[in-house]
């Protein structure tokens, strides 16, 4: 394990755009301008409806897609000039965990033979020293090495899973990126394998960007928060302050949106008007503007950009100041019960 | 080809387990590979031992009708015809096997790394390709025999070169259609380069249906063997290919002398049959949309 002075940021995100083209010389504008930084031991969740361009961001920063522009920077170098050798090569710190587990375990390669190829790869090791780690990961996942002979299909989704958290530890990455890591799972599994992965991260020291749009699983294990609307981020900051006091319009409707699993409260939600806008050519304003609740003018004729509100915490919109009373507050206070 | 051995077994388990058990040796997948296991025994037992010498004139009686020492009767010169028809499975057999493999290995090759790197590459070849199919394959066959000239490696080359088109299109396909699949994303993380990850992950995950593709064609293959030969194109006339043999029989079709032109005409039909069953059964084991 390897330490850092305080907020070393091992991965910098600068920038970053996606853009797809969708015919007729149009774009749509998956990621427009994201910027955040991944610090050892700490956890950013990126939050978001579907569609938002979340896990885009992922494959982007591990360039299963190519970005359009913007940069990523591992220890201080660029990720983007590097041809798909030494790319393979950044694959020993940065590291992703998939959404489907089921979808991303070659069916024909049994856990062994999944696990040991990283190690094969990467590490020259003798066949006792891989058996050695095999045996060390699989415990560390929380199985056993009866399982190393199975094959996928005999595996169930939470074992599954943990398959694909051994896999991606296999080489002691430094950053995991979590693409929905639970969210095709059982709910009664979902806890299991949150709590391996932050202990993981306690043992490994590890980065994670955890990228989900289930709430309650972010405030359970982030650190910080960035909400993302349409490829852009709207607001961010630590997990509290972003739960308890959302500053954005927007982060402000998707906190109200989450069930809250609470007798007797009653919820007021905060519904934004009509539909998600077009992600295709977007104007250059709020992407908010046309549903947003406390909207003026100037939304409509400029971007907003991320503007810190404290040392810790940014928010997109000008007018934050007034979402408190404009909208009623998400989360109910505590006191109910 | 870097693919490992072909585990039947747990590719017919892709499935979600929600999917009622399939019978995984059908009647048809037994008839065919028994024909098939049939034919290759005789192939090989031709080497050994034949009833009598299957090149000699006269063992017999000119066109003697199948008796109890001639089995299948004799031809026009005399020769015994079982014979004749058993050293001749070696030729349709052996020739579609070599054709079948190489045409499957270049096409297998070739269509993966156009399938997985798409682009410039993708269209180089796949032009290249349309080239080839753009006439049908036995007339090709026949202009490529008679340029190149007879004899049965030649055969063998140039049959391979005609198969190989529809092999690297179904690879190229599948490939293609598994490409996005998170396994083969999630080996690009585990610091496969990309070529690894189309041989090592993507292919042996494909080799199924192309597998079954293969058998189908391959009974194709043994058509164009029996034209080449009906016609005396590429083997010499006194090679007992069973079109050839067909050839010889023709005059007597009219005249009564049926079973010179009918045994190795069975023949055909058998080893075509074996081909399709096999290919057919595998193809209802593999491919997701019939299993039901």
């Amino acid at each position: 394990m390897k330490t850092y002075p305080a907020n070393y940021p091992i991965v910098q995100v600068r920038g970053l755009k996606k853009l797809f083209p969708v015919g007729g010389g149009r774009k749509l504008h998956a990621i427009d301008g994201v910027d955040f930084d991944l610090q050892p031991g700490r956890t950013l969740a990126l939050v978001g409806e579907s569609g938002s361009g979340k896990s885009t961001v992922a494959r982007c920063i591990v360039r299963l897609l190519e970005p359009t522009d913007g940069d990523v920077v591992v220890h201080g170098n660029s990720v983007r000039p590097l041809n798909p050798v030494r790319m393979a090569t950044m694959y020993r710190t940065l590291q992703m965990v998939f959404q489907d587990p089921n979808a991303s375990l070659n069916p024909r390669m049994t856990v062994r033979k999944v696990l040991e190829e990283p190690l094969k790869l990467h590490l020259s090791m003798t066949q006792d020293e891989r058996n050695a780690r095999l045996s060390e990961l699989v415990t560390l996942v929380g199985l056993g090495e009866e399982h190393l002979a199975r094959y996928p299909h005999e595996l169930s989704g939470g074992q599954r899973q943990r398959i694909g958290i051994a896999r991606a530890i296999s080489i002691n990455p430094e950053v995991v990126l979590l693409d929905e890591p639970t969210a095709s799972l059982d709910v009664s599994v979902r806890g299991q394998i949150l709590d391996l992965l932050k202990r993981i991260q306690r043992e490994l020291n590890l980065a994670y960007l955890f990228i989900s749009h289930d709430l309650q699983v972010v405030r359970h294990v982030a650190d910080e928060v960035a909400v993302m609307y349409l490829g852009q981020i709207v607001e961010r900051g630590p997990t509290a302050e972003i739960f308890d006091n959302p500053r954005h319009p927007y982060t402000r409707a998707l906190m109200s949106a989450a069930p809250v699993a609470r007798y007797g409260v009653k919820r007021e939600r905060l519904r934004l008007a009509g539909e998600i806008s077009t992600p295709v050519d977007p104007p250059p304003a709020c992407r908010l503007s046309g549903r947003c609740p406390i909207e003026q003018p100037v939304c409509s004729q400029q971007r907003m950009p991320l503007e810190p509100i404290n040392e810790t915490h940014s928010v997109a919109c000008p007018f934050s100041d007034r979402v408190a009373e404009a909208v009623a507050p998400p989360v109910p206070a505590a006191k109910a019960g | 080809m870097t693919s490992r051995p072909i585990d039947i077994e747990s590719a017919a388990v892709v499935a979600p387990p929600r999917r009622r058990p399939r019978r995984r040796h059908s009647l048809t997948m037994k008839l065919g590979a028994g024909l098939l296991l049939f034919y290759a025994g005789v192939a090989v037992l031709s080497f050994f031992w034949t009833p009598h010498d299957p090149f000699m004139p006269g063992a017999g009686p000119s066109y003697s009708a199948p008796t109890w020492e001639f089995p299948l009767g004799t031809d026009r010169l005399g020769t015994d015809l079982l014979s004749r028809l058993m050293v001749g499975t070696r030729y349709d057999l052996g020739i579609c096997l070599a054709a079948v493999a190489i045409a499957l290995t270049i096409g297998t090759i070739l269509g993966t790394i156009a399938g997985y790197y798409g682009g410039a590459i993708d269209t180089a070849i796949m032009r290249m390709v349309e080239i080839f199919q753009a006439f049908p394959g036995l007339l090709f066959a026949m202009l490529i025999v008679q340029a190149v000239g007879a004899g049965v490696v030649n055969v063998i080359a140039v049959l391979s070169f005609v198969g190989m088109p529809d092999y690297l299109r179904l690879a190229r396909a599948e490939v293609r259609s598994r490409r996005e699949w998170q396994f083969a994303e999630a080996a690009r993380l585990v610091g496969n380069r990309p070529i690894a990850v189309a041989f090592k992950h993507l292919l042996p995950n494909s080799m199924g249906p192309l597998l079954a593709f293969t058998s189908v064609n391959a009974a194709f293959s043994v058509l164009i063997i029996a034209s080449l030969g009906f016609l005396g194109i590429g083997l010499s006339p006194d090679d007992p290919e069973w079109g050839n043999m067909i050839a010889r029989g023709q005059d007597g079709v009219m005249t009564g002398e049926w079973w010179v032109s009918m045994f190795p005409g069975i023949a055909i039909l058998g080893m075509t049959g074996a081909f399709y069953m096999l290919g057919d059964a595998l193809s209802d084991l593999f491919d997701p949309r019939r299993r039901t």
